[in-house]
């Protein structure tokens, strides 16, 4: 009762004062509604990306202005606008609330609430679109993001502040990477940001899920914008997950963002396109879906610490058909990334999982993070491989080889056996090397290729039982020091 | 059957010139016919919309107050809108 009255006194107080304040506001007209987009009439001074909000309620963001009409993308449920509905401009571009809390929530492209939870409580708006820092503000890669892979700590080394796309086609493991990446970085002091586009609500319900039991929701926030949603909200999810991990790293925090996927990310921008009656250009893609793309990841940097430090990685996934990666989506986000992991369907059915095809897969600024004592087993491994695979193809005719193209093909056969990973079961830094300088010395050559798993195992095992000293040294000395590695002998003599 | 480009041109100029002519227009929503002398006064307090012309339309569901329209803009002084934020502001409180 108390909150009427204070109410009613406020009302009396306006009423006692004598100038009415006018607000001047602009408005418009619902010329038309067609699938997630309102054409507007007037609105004559909104700007582009300004939000509205339609008599019911609803709200919208300008995204197109044209002559006389204004195009408005619909942020809810557009059947329930009616022709000739009132829409008013409310003066500023589109935002998303921020804050602490909302770690460890489930959150739609607007930050609302998925998970039944209060809603989250604003520190400060973030702007959905904005342009990304210029060089002066940058700084190169030079600090680590472990993923907590073999294969890809070892051969493409993705640094804090890359950009590394996950490509491949359907069911080759993407998401499982990205997943795997995201649990590995508990306590590396690095914030995740998941970013659904366009997925099943099943499939997310697995990943909240999966992140939970692993005890990775903590540091983790999930945007999503499900196939169900309309295909506004899926076009600014990728912005709203950016603009969450800029509110991190303007903290000076490292934060992680998983952008999955951007091929559907793109089929969304398509339908608003040609809704909008764009010209369409090659696969009916608009001409800016480049753009969409590139200004986009081009908000994954590393921050100087001059200027706050902080920085955020991208890990965009496109999903690729028949493995075709000269598409025109893919092609594009190839260019604009700073490498590929590339996953393979052939490799995945014949069990090498993570599924990735080392010889195309690159990265290109990841190399200079890479820690002192990874490069240390990685280049030869590197090297290992790449002979591995010229070789292969006279792998039938074994018999007529000589020595030396047999040992390369049994390291080959050995090093590609170690890569090899369970889901969900990142590695440390010191367990990664431990393994990977096993290969490198060539202490798997005499085991067999069915035994080496299992002597992996065994080999983890013992160094989670009796060889702390020796991850912790690697993990402290980012080295592998002469000490180190006659510890590492010994220890690796007694599991073979 | 194919259209003069040109026609189709002048058609457009002449549309939107009329359109624009439409927007010098100020519409005063009201609730009841207000007088000449209502009209200059309210017309006094907007110095940027004197030399326009002005129509002044009946239109109940305000309750009271008025709604200056002109363009695209709006000024609203109604009753109802008064009433609307007041709603408003009881749902975002709760």
């Amino acid at each position: 009762m108390k909150l009427i009255d204070e109410y009613l006194q406020d009302i009396e107080r306006d009423l006692k004062k004598s100038a009415i304040s006018i607000n001047t506001e602009e408005v418009g007209l619902v010329d038309e509604v067609r699938d997630g987009v309102a054409l507007v009439t007037g609105l004559e001074n909104v700007t582009f990306g300004e939000v509205v909000q339609f008599a019911s309620g609803i709200k919208g963001y300008v995204i197109d202005l044209l002559e006389d009409k204004v195009g408005v993308v619909v942020l809810g449920d557009y059947l329930n606008i009616k022709s000739s509905e009132q829409v008013k401009a409310l003066g500023y571009t589109l935002s998303v609330p921020v804050s602490e809390e909302i770690l460890g929530r489930v959150v739609d492209p607007l930050c609302n609430p998925q998970d039944n939870l209060p809603a989250i409580k604003a520190d400060k708006m973030y702007p959905v679109e904005k342009i990304a820092p210029t060089v002066v503000y940058r700084k190169s890669v030079s600090v680590p993001l472990q993923t907590g892979i073999k294969a890809i700590d070892a051969l493409t080394p993705i640094g804090r502040g890359q950009r590394e796309l996950i490509i491949g086609d359907r069911g080759t493991g993407k998401t499982t990477i990205a997943l795997d990446t995201i649990i590995n970085q508990k306590g590396q002091n690095v914030i995740c940001i998941y970013c659904g586009v366009g997925q099943k609500n099943s499939k997310m319900a697995l990943v909240v899920d999966l992140l939970r039991r692993n005890k990775a929701l903590d540091y983790t926030v999930v945007v999503n914008a499900p196939a169900a949603d309309s295909v506004a909200l899926q076009y600014i999810a990728p912005y709203s997950a950016s603009a969450i991990a800029e509110y991190f790293m303007d903290k000076g925090k490292d934060v992680l963002v998983i952008y999955d996927d951007l091929s559907k990310h793109a089929w969304a921008y398509r339908q608003i396109s040609l809704i909008l009656r764009r010209p369409a250009g090659r696969e009916a893609y608009p001409g800016d879906i480049f753009y969409l793309h590139s200004r986009l990841l081009e908000r994954s940097c590393r921050i100087d610490e001059k200027y706050g430090g902080g920085s955020i990685t991208a890990l965009p996934i496109v999903e690729t058909l028949e493995g075709d990666v000269s598409a025109y989506i893919p092609t594009n986000i190839i260019s604009i990334t700073d490498g590929q992991i590339f996953l393979e369907t052939d490799l995945f059915n014949a069990g090498v999982r993570p599924a990735i095809n080392i010889g195309i897969s690159v990265s290109r600024v990841g190399g200079n993070a890479q820690t002192k004592a990874m490069k240390q087993v990685a280049g030869k491994l590197k090297l290992d491989l790449a002979q591995y695979r010229e070789m292969a193809a006279f792998s039938q005719f074994e018999s007529d080889l000589d020595d030396e193209t047999k040992k390369l093909l049994n390291r080959g056969a050995k090093v590609t056996q170690i890569l090899k990973q369970d889901k969900n079961k990142p590695y440390s830094l010191g367990e990664e090397i431990v393994v990977l300088w096993a290969a490198h010395k060539g202490y798997l050559d005499t085991v067999a290729v069915n035994e080496v798993e299992k002597f992996e195992k065994r080999m983890i095992e013992i160094v989670r039982m009796k060889g702390h000293d020796i991850t912790r040294a690697i993990q402290t000395e980012k080295i592998i020091s002469p000490e180190t590695e006659h510890k590492l002998e010994k220890l690796v003599k007694e599991v073979v | 059957m194919k259209i003069n480009p040109q026609l189709k041109e002048e058609l457009k100029a002449r549309l939107f010139s009329q359109a624009a002519k439409e927007k010098e227009k100020v519409f005063i929503f009201s609730t009841y016919q207000l007088s000449p002398d209502e009209m200059t006064r309210l017309m006094s307090t907007l110095p940027d919309l004197k030399d326009r012309p002005c129509i002044n339309v009946v239109e109940k569901s305000l309750l009271g107050g008025v709604i200056v329209q002109y363009g695209s803009k709006i000024i609203d002084l109604s009753i109802r809108h008064l009433l609307q934020t007041f709603q408003k502001t009881i749902h975002e409180t709760h």
